[in-house]
């Protein structure tokens, strides 16, 4: 699929922009980050096939800022930013779910289910519903509680883990 | 974490989607409509100035610029990287387990697979140089590929479909050549270099029979297929010579190096 970067900016820029500065908190490393998404939606260019891919970039941007909120490793200013931090921080649980986060990019745009730390954001931190999540990850609700049932209890043990 | 409460306010995440005319018309109807009954209409207005602001802010042409500077400059980065960085991550198989694999294939003649994916095509292929004709009488330069299985290990051939995730192990059959360079190719264009690992001079051939490259490799999940090709010669020569040809409208090979291939489809993720 052949991919005209400036239809796509001036039809979804702004939007992922905005996603990047809401999720990132910075102007100049939102910017940044928003052509990154757009780098990797052309890498994967064979693989999107949506005509509308307004929810397909949001996810793209959404994991390309945990990404970078991953290495930064900074102070949150508040709840929802430590929030997105503690999500950030969570390594995808088990071997063959980090290999599913390895692989989550192409996933998304692939359409397959998304990582669990970008369903915890959308959860959590955008407040979907459950229902709503899946509907936009191509997951059963019941999938979803999985994910973030599964999330939960890793964060719970990394915290007993850290008061050891 | 805190469980979100059901919450009146519509997430911004179906704003964002409702001006991007991203939703089903249902569901837009009823963000609308959501919207509406919370008085909270300006915020489809809001959003529309915003995207005003920032596409007045920053034009489409320099933000494509900017894209396809950043894809060219990763692209050239990951041409000629080593294997370890690119296409497939290595395999914790030692040398040894390697070398053993290679003492278990019997040396056979065994035909070489094409199928003419890339800028080799028009280079000389096996039973082209006289000279290497008479090397090793029937047996020509050739590049086979295997799946590591529970069992024995799978030989792949040009119609073998591969998975992201597949362990494979590449040999080669020098056919007393004795400079040699194994390279593969995505359907991206990339290009990952297996023996030498690094650019350089082609590495020095051994063995009569299906000589193991040092490590076993999981295969990536890039789409489109991947080609394996060996390039052998009998004088000194670079990996560049290769790694040239094998980029779209690169130059062709000398015409004293002898080409192999095979290449294996991926199945779609």
């Amino acid at each position: 699929m052949a991919i005209d970067v400036e239809k796509l900016y001036r039809s979804h820029g702004a939007m992922v922009l905005r996603r990047c500065r809401r999720l990132l908190r910075n102007d100049g490393k939102a910017l940044d980050a928003m052509h990154d998404v757009f780098v990797e939606v052309l890498r994967r260019r064979d693989t999107l096939h949506e005509d509308k891919p307004a929810s397909l970039l949001l996810q793209v941007a959404t994991h390309v800022c945990l990404n970078r909120l991953r290495s930064e490793r900074r102070h949150p200013e508040d709840p929802e930013q430590a929030l997105l931090l503690e999500i950030a921080s969570n390594d995808d649980e088990s071997p063959e779910s980090r290999a599913l986060a390895r692989r989550a990019l192409d996933r998304l745009l692939g359409r397959t289910p998304a990582s669990t730390r970008v369903i915890a954001v959308l959860h959590y931190v955008d407040g979907l519903t459950l229902e709503e999540v899946a509907a936009e990850v191509g997951l059963s609700v019941s999938g979803v509680r999985k994910r973030l049932r599964g999330l939960q209890e890793r964060r719970q043990q990394e915290r007993e883990d850290a008061r050891a | 974490m805190p469980v979100p409460e059901e919450r009146d306010r519509v997430p911004d995440w179906f704003v964002e989607r409702l001006v991007a005319n991203d939703l089903p018309a249902a569901d837009a109807a009823r963000i609308r409509a959501r919207l509406e009954a919370a008085g909270e209409l300006h915020r489809v207005r809001e959003l529309e100035e915003s995207n005003s602001a920032i596409l007045a802010d920053r034009s489409a042409a320099d933000v494509a610029l900017e894209v396809h500077r950043r894809r060219n400059q990763r692209t050239d980065a990951a041409r000629e990287r080593p294997r370890t960085l690119r296409a497939f991550a290595p395999r914790a198989l030692a040398v040894g387990s390697a070398l053993a694999l290679g003492t278990l294939i019997a040396t056979r003649w065994l035909p070489i697979e094409t199928e003419g994916t890339g800028a080799l095509p028009s280079v000389p292929t096996e039973g082209s140089s006289p000279k290497e004709m008479a090397t090793i009488k029937g047996l020509s330069p050739h590049v086979v590929v295997y799946r590591k299985t529970n069992a024995s290990p799978d030989r792949l051939s040009a119609s073998t479909v591969v998975h992201g995730g597949d362990t494979l192990q590449v040999t080669y059959v020098a056919a007393g050549r004795r400079f040699g360079v194994v390279a593969s190719v995505d359907a991206a264009g990339s290009i990952t270099l297996h023996l030498p690992e690094r650019p350089g001079p082609a590495a020095p051939l051994v063995g009569q029979g299906e000589t193991p490259l040092p490590h076993a490799f999981e295969l990536d999940d890039s789409p489109g297929f991947e080609r394996f090709v060996l390039v052998t010669g009998d004088r000194p020569f670079s990996t560049t010579e290769v790694v040239e040809s094998l980029r779209p409208g690169g130059a062709p090979l000398p015409i004293d190096l002898t080409a192999s291939d095979i290449t294996l489809r991926k199945a779609p993720q």
